[in-house]
Order: C-alpha cells, then structure tokens, then sequence
C-alpha cells in the first residue's frame, strides 16, 4: 500500500501501462478493424438523404447544433460527395494507402456525417455506431499506424520493431471501448440508483421491449426473463458488474481472456431479450495479438504449425 | 448550446494536441515527444472522463447513459407514437420502418414526439404529405417483385441494422396493403407493462395528427 503513495510508482506505472513495448501489427489490425467497421456501418446508411429532408424536419435544430458540425439541410448532393470521399479513405485505411492521412479524413468527415443521422432531434448520435469510429480513426492517425500492412507509407521501409509508441494509440482504443461498459453502468447508478438492478426495473424494462410491436423481433428470452424474479435480479445485478467490471480487462490478461468474449454474448442477451443492437462488437479486436494472430493464420495455410507459432499461440491470445 | 460550444470545442482540442504529437512530435527528442504524448493522453482522459462522469453527452466523447431511466412504477410509460395509413375506405394499416427512409424509425418517432405538435399546421400538413409520399412509394415498392430495397445493395441483409430492432412487416407481398393510402395518422400509444403482459390488447391510443390528401 505504501508505494501508492510514491510518485514515481505511479509514473512507472502510467509508462508501463501506455508506452510497453508493442508491436507494429497490434496498430495495423487495429486501423484495418476500425477502417472496415466504418465503412460497414457508413454504407449502410442513407447520410447524405439527411440532408435533403423537407426543411420542415430541420426547422427545430438550433444554429449552435448546425454550426458545431457543418450540418445543414439542402444540400444532399454535396453530402454524397463528402460520404464518398469518407468511403475511399476507409479503404485507403484498410489497405494501407497514405493509412495516417486517410484515418485522419475519414475521422473528420465522420465527426460531420454521423450526426446526420439523428441531429432532427438530438445533436449527439451516441450508440448509432459511429462514435468510437470517429475518436478511434482520429488517435489512429496521430499514432503511426501504417508501420505494417501497409502498400504505401510515408516513411521509408522500416522493419517494424517492438515501441512503446505502438502502445498508446492501442491502449487508447481500448479505453475508449471499456468507457462505454463503464460509463453506461455509472449513468444507471447516478440516474437511477442501484435499484435500477432491481427485479421489479428489469422485468419492467423486459416487458416494454418486448410488448412494443414497433421494436419487437425477439419476445421468447424477454418475456422468459421478465417472469422470473430470480432471472431478473441476475441480469439486473450482472450487467452492473460486468459493465464496471469490463474495466479491468484494460489491466489484466485473465481479465481480457474471460471478459471481452462476454462482450459478444452480453449484446447477444440484449439483442435477443429486448430487440437493442449495439453494433461496436467487432471493434473489440483491439484486444486481440495479432503477431499470435497472424502466426496462427500462416501456420494455417501452410498446414504445419512450426513449435515456435503452437507456443505462442498456446501462451496467449491477448497482448500483455 | 452550452453543450454544443463545449462539445466543439473539447473535440478542437482533442484534434489540436493529436496533430501536436503527429507533426510536431517527429521534429522532437524521444524525451520531448514522450511528454508531449503525455499531455494528448491526459488531454483525452480529462475529455472523456469529464463527459462520463458528468452525463454531459460532449459527443464524440459520449457520456453513454445507456437505458439509465428508471422504470416508472406504476407501469404506465410514456405515451409513444405509433403511425398508421389510412385507404379510401378508412382502414388502417401498420407501415414497415423501412418506407421512411433515409429516417430510422425512432429517429422519426422521436422527432415526432418532440417537435410535430408544436408545429403550426401548414407545416405539419407538410410533414404528412412527406410521410405520405414515402408510405405510398414503398408500399409499391413492397408489392414489386423485388421487394423494398436495403439502404446498401451491395451489403444486401448484411446491411448494418439500426438500434433498435424493427420487425419488416411487408417482407411478402401478401402481408402489403393492396391499396394507396390517402392519410396518415399518428396516434400516441400508452400502456401499463402489467395489464398488458395479461393482455396484450390493452392499449389506450389518442388520435394526435391526422392528414387528409
């Protein structure tokens, strides 16, 4: 306990935690991950449509709101271009053309079109599945993302080395992604209090997800959990933990190992009970080794894992 | 527009000391470059964790309030909007979420939640005919052969879907309205959760807008 109160304990541990030496690789997948999950996402809505609303849909946004993110109604064709020229520098990301330049374009021009999607109403678009795209492309651009799987870097050829410097950025990501759990839990609490793990709010959140016609796809699990009091405390007091507990998987491998595959079956369990996508599950391949990935990927194709690829891969999934 | 001054001018900071670290940090000592890093990192600590822990929604940096509402309880949420087309012969039909595009169904329903009674009523008959038009496009488009598009072609139903999960009603042709629409109305929904897990027929509708073509 009382080496929490030297200061250099605690700089060891801000270097340790945010300049480890990494690797190259761990950025690269990271900028691809991010790159194609935009674009997935990014083509699967209408934008630039937002745009060329009747003006009467656009009537209550305040100037303030319009100002702060470039957005205004009439011009539908110049939104197109924009979403374009986001759509070929994703791809420029993904395949490692200019990959800095074009994570940093596509991040500022998401930061202008996602809000499109929802500023009628409300000026933050927050869990329609570009949030963390645009803070996530944005830190990959500062950070040299495109030392590997890249066809044309501005640098040199370097051999990709272990840095502390590919780090940061990743460490970053991954905090971004654990702020959501952790915010999330900690907006229940405040709002709500910690009766929002009650059963009787479970069950009552349960029963409006799935008795509205207008949202409901899946009832079966829903309706199973909301009439069962002991299903309910249990879903109620486990999302609590898992929400402030997801933070530790930034800290501890076991932590990672265990929890961040709970990610995908938790969206799985709220999808299925009460009809809610959260579509960021792809993005949590920022925790993934992808040295341990790609060994396991050659030794795949050339069917003869060498000794060195099974150990790897036997020691660890996740990067320290 | 407190929030939005804020929320824009957190983002320019956080821009300012990335491209900081970016361009300035490759003409810098390792030492110097470090520090400087350093002060992005805790620059986007502050920003964010400023957002989270304060619930003020500084997006990009979202402060995630999640379903943080608490269950009313005496069951009886808030009224929500429901729209329904109307033929010659006034009868009602439900309309698939997918005709109002490029709006998503909650972004709509809650637009018209918030702002369509406050509208004067040229602008809401406006509103209507819009929503209209769309009704009666997609319908045809339903009842066509291939059916109501996806945003995206390529993506097809690997399109990303929206937050919330939408049944698609006209999925068959069967299931379409033969007839156009000549009116739109928006009834506001309430229900108790408990009376209605008894029966699901117990809903209480009020008529809030009516269009006539």
């Amino acid at each position: 306990m009382m080496r929490l109160l030297v200061p250099s304990w605690w700089t060891l541990a801000w270097d340790r935690f945010w300049f480890a030496p990494g690797s190259p690789r761990n950025l690269a997948g990271a900028r691809i991950t991010f790159a194609a999950y935009s674009l997935w996402v990014l083509l699967s809505r209408n934008l630039p449509e937002m745009s060329g609303l009747p003006p009467v849909f656009w009537s209550q946004v305040g100037a303030s709101a319009r100002w702060r993110y470039l957005d205004f109604p009439g011009h539908p064709d110049l939104e197109r271009v924009l979403v374009w020229i986001t759509a070929i520098a994703l791809l420029g990301a993904i395949v490692g053309v200019l990959p800095r330049f074009s994570c940093f374009v596509s991040g500022l021009l998401l930061y202008h079109l996602a809000p499109l999607e929802s500023l009628i109403w409300i000026p933050h678009p927050y869990a329609r599945g570009l949030t963390i795209s645009v803070i996530a492309l944005l830190t990959l651009s500062f950070s040299p993302c495109g030392d590997c799987w890249a066809f044309l870097r501005p640098r040199g050829d370097q051999p990709p080395t272990q840095s502390g410097d590919y780090t940061w950025p990743i460490r970053l990501l991954q905090l971004y992604l654990v702020q959501i759990y952790f915010f999330s839990g900690y907006a229940k609490v405040m709002v709500v209090g910690w009766k929002w793990a009650s059963a009787s709010n479970i069950r009552s959140w349960m029963l409006r997800c799935t008795q509205n016609e207008q949202i409901r796809v899946f009832h079966a699990l829903g309706t199973w959990i909301a009439a069962r009091p002991l299903a309910c405390w249990c879903v109620g007091i486990g999302t609590l933990l898992f929400e402030f507990g997801l933070v530790t998987a930034l800290f501890s491998k076991r932590a990672r190992w265990v929890l961040v595959p709970l990610v995908a079956v938790f969206h799985l369990g709220i999808l299925l009970s009460m009809n809610l996508v959260f579509l960021n599950v792809p993005q949590l391949l920022v925790f993934a080794n992808w040295d341990v990935l790609t060994a396991w990927f050659k030794s795949l194709v050339r069917h003869q894992p060498s000794r060195e690829q099974k150990n790897a891969l036997r020691e660890a999934s996740f990067p320290p | 527009m407190k929030i939005n001054i804020v929320s824009t001018f957190c983002f320019l900071m956080f821009v300012t000391f990335g491209l900081l670290v970016a361009v300035l940090g490759r003409l810098l000592s390792a030492t110097a470059r470090r520090r400087l890093t350093n002060v992005f990192l805790l620059a986007v600590l502050f920003i964010s964790f400023g957002a989270g822990l304060t619930q003020h929604n500084l997006w990009p940096f979202s402060s995630w309030p999640v379903l943080a509402y608490p269950a009313p309880t005496d069951g009886n949420y808030p009224a929500l909007p429901r729209i329904m087309g109307v033929d010659s012969s006034g009868n009602e039909y439900d309309i698939d979420y997918r005709a109002w595009r490029p709006l998503g169904l909650e972004e709509l329903l809650s637009w018209i939640k918030l702002h369509l009674a406050r509208l004067d009523p040229a602008a809401r008959d406006c509103v209507g005919a819009y929503l209209l038009g769309r009704s009666n496009l997609a319908r045809v488009q339903a009842l066509s052969s291939a059916g109501l598009p996806y945003p995206n072609p390529w993506f097809g139903p690997l399109t990303a879907p929206t937050h919330m999960l939408h049944p698609a009603i006209w999925s068959h042709p069967e299931s379409v309205p033969h007839n156009s629409f000549v009116g739109l109305r928006v009834y506001e929904e309430t229900w108790n959760v408990e009376e209605r897990s008894h029966d699901p027929q117990r809903v209480t509708r009020v008529l809030a807008f009516d269009y006539r073509q």
